[in-house]
């Protein structure tokens, strides 16, 4: 029993002078390893804040008047332009009929009357065919140089009878919330070589701090190595 | 690298050189992206597979002990190539870049956990594996835990693992002769894997470590070279495409104008999408949590792999064993730092409404499409990607079938037998395994780096902590790796079970709680703890390991005399 205690391996407890030198360098390769990893994360969680896009934030200020009528038409524009944004972002959303819904009425409303007979027409052939001729929409929202935001109007568009015209609906706020609403920082917002700084970190740089702690460990073990005569007997 | 590979590396040069200057009348159709069967791309894949099948001639082992001698001859710098082609599969190549295409940041998780894994590996486990001095996983597991069930049990979850993995595989393989042959996906998958399955089944015997140095430059190849003709062509910054495409995430997230067009002629600007670069952003319905448990699990999974392990085995010295571990980390990097621009220019590149939904996992290949680059060098991308798809799945498919006839048919079924009959025991294994992942690739489970990440989450709960635990605590006994193992393959069957259930929409009570907290991708990231609690509670409370075990763990392992 006295013997078999010497054969003993913790972790935690080397019983060699060797073993209590890699492990210290195993623990110090380890530590630097899951801050970088885990604690940059963690970092990047608690300084966050939710922030609105800007589209988002204006049109809170407007979605009340949207109900009860009084918008002016530069409010109509911008309420528009925000749910043209959204129906942009994902084709997820471009099957989501209250919010097709909600921007083809606010366009209605913005249009002259001339236009709004237009409207309803073009909104019933888009449903079919794209390649309808929007133009006078762009014109009216302003987008005219644009092309992500123009690209979108003919898969935006949904028919929509003058008597149930609904600019707000009360089951978008939470969709909206959804992508509106982002996670945002200063690592967020600083931009290193072109990149939001969070990515950079992820993507680039701690994939290199990887290959680095790799590289350095095994320099460092090799000498250990050598000083110990271990691993002699593969030479 | 010797002459014979140098030779065959030639060969694909002037191969590729003379299909670039033969066929400029392939010219970019540029008005669809799916198409019918495509010429050049099947002749690029059919000369790659023919190259990797000459390689194979040409470095032919004799038997096993040439095979593992073959490895010997071969540099730090060619085995860490070799550990790279291995290790990148259809998940790496596909997989990530298709992730991060439709999750944002998320998808970073997996490019993360998939190259940090190394670190804990090489600091942990490398040259100890090495020192211990056993073949494979298996046997690794049935001697320090002294124990042919345990031996038994491993061979059986190492069998799984490799199945898990090549569903994935298989669907990326399905999906690039999809790409290639203009057929539907059942028969790309069926005609893919056949053709992968005859691949191994002739390539068997054949110079592995070689064909895996020129696949791997084959493949980083295919993946770098749309990366610097998409950098360029946009005027980024194309000399460094890694750093290059930053811009293209910021134009990304402020919706940005360029002045560019798609092949499809549609503008390249997207409205603003913060939600592609923002860290868990709701919109892509994934959160913090899930963000560091999926980095958790693919990390020790990454650790806890076999045929990762394995690979430790064959190099001559431990030393060497760290210094391939660390190029193969270098060298896997240089796809990891390029997958997500392939992410960032599909998503700027497919945002106009008219190009529609596209396959995710094929996303990779549509953006060099709709970045208008020569086809060619697209079907050379394609190739790149079944090349990565096959070097993969035939070191599985080996390893799977081989811990079949040997680990469960020779010590179990029939100890009696011949040289011969085990040979034709790990056939059979190879073709039923492969039929049977094909069945399960046409079912289209999930995305491939999802499926791969499975694989992970299973190895990180059950293998990994057995080697942890293994190596670096004498006092785990058989006991205690039973347990670690039970614990490992209770939390594997919930996590599958409840996902299947959920898929064939059975209701199941709990479904809401087990999909989120032990959702098959990530579910490692509270089982491996579990399981190595287990292991340590009840080897504390069973007799201490045979003196032997730990004699030579401590004095080989760990060099206490």
């Amino acid at each position: 029993m006295e013997e078999s205690k010497s054969y003993d391996v913790n972790f935690f407890k080397p019983s060699t002078p060797f073993l209590r030198e890699n492990i210290r360098v195993i623990i110090i390769g380890l530590v630097i390893w899951g801050v970088m990893t885990y604690g940059s994360q963690i970092l990047f969680k608690i300084v966050e804040t939710p922030t609105p896009e800007a589209p988002y934030t204006a049109f809170q200020q407007i979605a009340p008047k949207l109900a009860d009528g009084s918008a002016t038409p530069e409010e109509l524009v911008t309420a528009a332009n925000f749910y043209l944004a959204g129906l942009g972002k994902s084709a997820a959303l471009l099957k989501n009929d209250a919010l097709k819904g909600a921007f083809t009425s606010t366009v209605y409303t913005l249009l002259s009357d001339a236009e709004k007979q237009t409207l309803m027409s073009v909104a019933e052939t888009a449903a079919t065919d794209k390649t309808v001729n929007v133009d006078f929409i762009n014109t009216a929202l302003g987008i005219t140089d644009n092309k992500a935001m123009m690209a979108v109007v003919p898969y935006a568009l949904a028919p929509v009878s003058a008597d149930k015209l609904a600019m707000t609906d009360d089951s978008l706020t939470p969709v909206m919330d959804k992508f509106f609403i982002h996670n945002q920082s200063v690592f967020t917002d600083t931009i290193v070589f072109g990149f939001p700084f969070h990515y950079l970190y992820s993507a680039l740089i701690l994939l290199t701090a990887f290959v680095l702690i790799c590289l350095v460990y095994c320099q460092v073990i090799d000498k250990l190595m050598k000083k110990y005569g271990m691993e002699s007997s593969y030479e | 690298m010797n002459r014979i590979t140098y030779k065959a590396l030639s060969l694909l040069v002037l191969l590729s050189a003379t299909l670039l200057v033969a066929v400029p009348a392939f010219a970019a159709s540029g008005t669809s992206l799916e198409g019918s069967f495509k010429t050049m791309p099947a002749i690029i894949l059919g000369s790659c597979i023919l190259l990797f099948l000459i390689v194979g001639f040409m470095n032919k082992a004799e038997g096993t002990a040439d095979f593992y001698a073959a490895g010997r001859s071969i540099s730090r710098v060619g085995s860490g190539m070799a550990i790279a082609s291995n290790w990148m599969s259809a998940a790496s190549f596909l997989g990530m870049a298709a992730i991060m295409y439709g999750s944002g940041y998320h998808g970073l998780s997996y490019v993360v956990g998939w190259t940090g894994g190394y670190c804990l590996l090489l600091l942990l486990m490398a040259s100890q594996i090495r020192r211990f001095g056993k073949y494979t996983a298996t046997d690794f597991i049935g001697d320090r835990y002294y124990s042919g069930g345990m031996r038994l049990f491993t061979a059986i979850v190492a069998i799984f693992i490799s199945f898990c993995y090549m569903v994935g595989q298989f669907g990326g393989i399905g999906l690039m002769f999809k790409w290639i042959f203009g057929m539907n996906y059942t028969y790309s998958v069926l005609i893919g894997g056949g053709v992968c399955l005859a691949y191994t089944l002739v390539s068997g015997m054949l110079g592995v470590t070689k064909n895996q140095i020129v696949q791997y430059v084959i493949l980083i190849t295919a993946f770098l070279i749309p990366a610097f003709i998409l950098t360029f062509k946009f005027d980024y910054f194309w000399l460094i495409p890694e750093l290059g495409y930053g811009r293209v995430v910021s134009d990304i997230v402020a919706g940005n104008a360029t002045p560019y067009m798609n092949s499809l002629g549609h503008a390249m600007q997207t409205v603003p999408q913060p939600e592609f670069a923002m860290p868990w952003d709701t919109a892509t319905g994934k959160d913090f949590f899930q963000w560091m448990a999926t980095c958790f699990a693919l990390m020790v999974g990454t650790a806890g792999l076999p045929h990762v392990i394995q690979k430790f085995y064959v190099v001559p010295k431990p030393s060497d064993a760290r210094w391939s571990v660390t190029w193969g980390l270098f060298f896997i990097c240089l796809l990891y730092w390029t997958s997500p621009l392939y992410a960032a220019f599909g998503r700027i590149l497919s945002s106009n409404p008219e190009v529609g939904n596209l396959a995710k996992d094929a996303i990779v290949v549509y953006t060099a499409q709709l970045g208008s680059v020569n086809p060619l060098i697209v079907g050379f991308l394609a190739a790149g990607a079944v090349s990565a798809a096959f070097s993969t799945v035939s070191g599985l498919l080996v390893a799977g079938s081989s811990a079949f006839s040997n680990d469960i048919y020779f010590r179990l079924i029939n100890p009696e037998a011949t040289g011969d009959q085990q040979i034709r025991m790990a056939r059979i294994a190879t073709i039923v395994l492969s039929l049977g992942v094909m069945l399960v690739a046409l079912l289209k489970l999930a995305l491939v780096a999802q499926l791969v990440a499975l694989a992970f989450s299973i190895a990180g709960c059950t293998i990994f902590p057995l080697f942890l635990l293994g190596i670096w605590w004498s006092r785990s006994n058989r006991s205690g790796g039973i347990a670690s193992l039970s614990v490992g393959a209770a939390f594997t069957a919930i996590a599958i079970f409840y996902f299947i259930c959920g898929k064939f929409g059975v209701a199941l009570p709990g479904a809401a709680f087990v999909g989120y907290w032990l959702n098959p991708w990530y579910y490692a990231w509270i089982a491996t703890p579990l399981a190595i609690l287990a292991n340590i509670f009840v080897s504390m409370s069973t007799e201490d390991t045979p003196e032997e075990i730990r004699k030579h763990l401590a004095s080989e392992v760990h060099g206490v005399r």
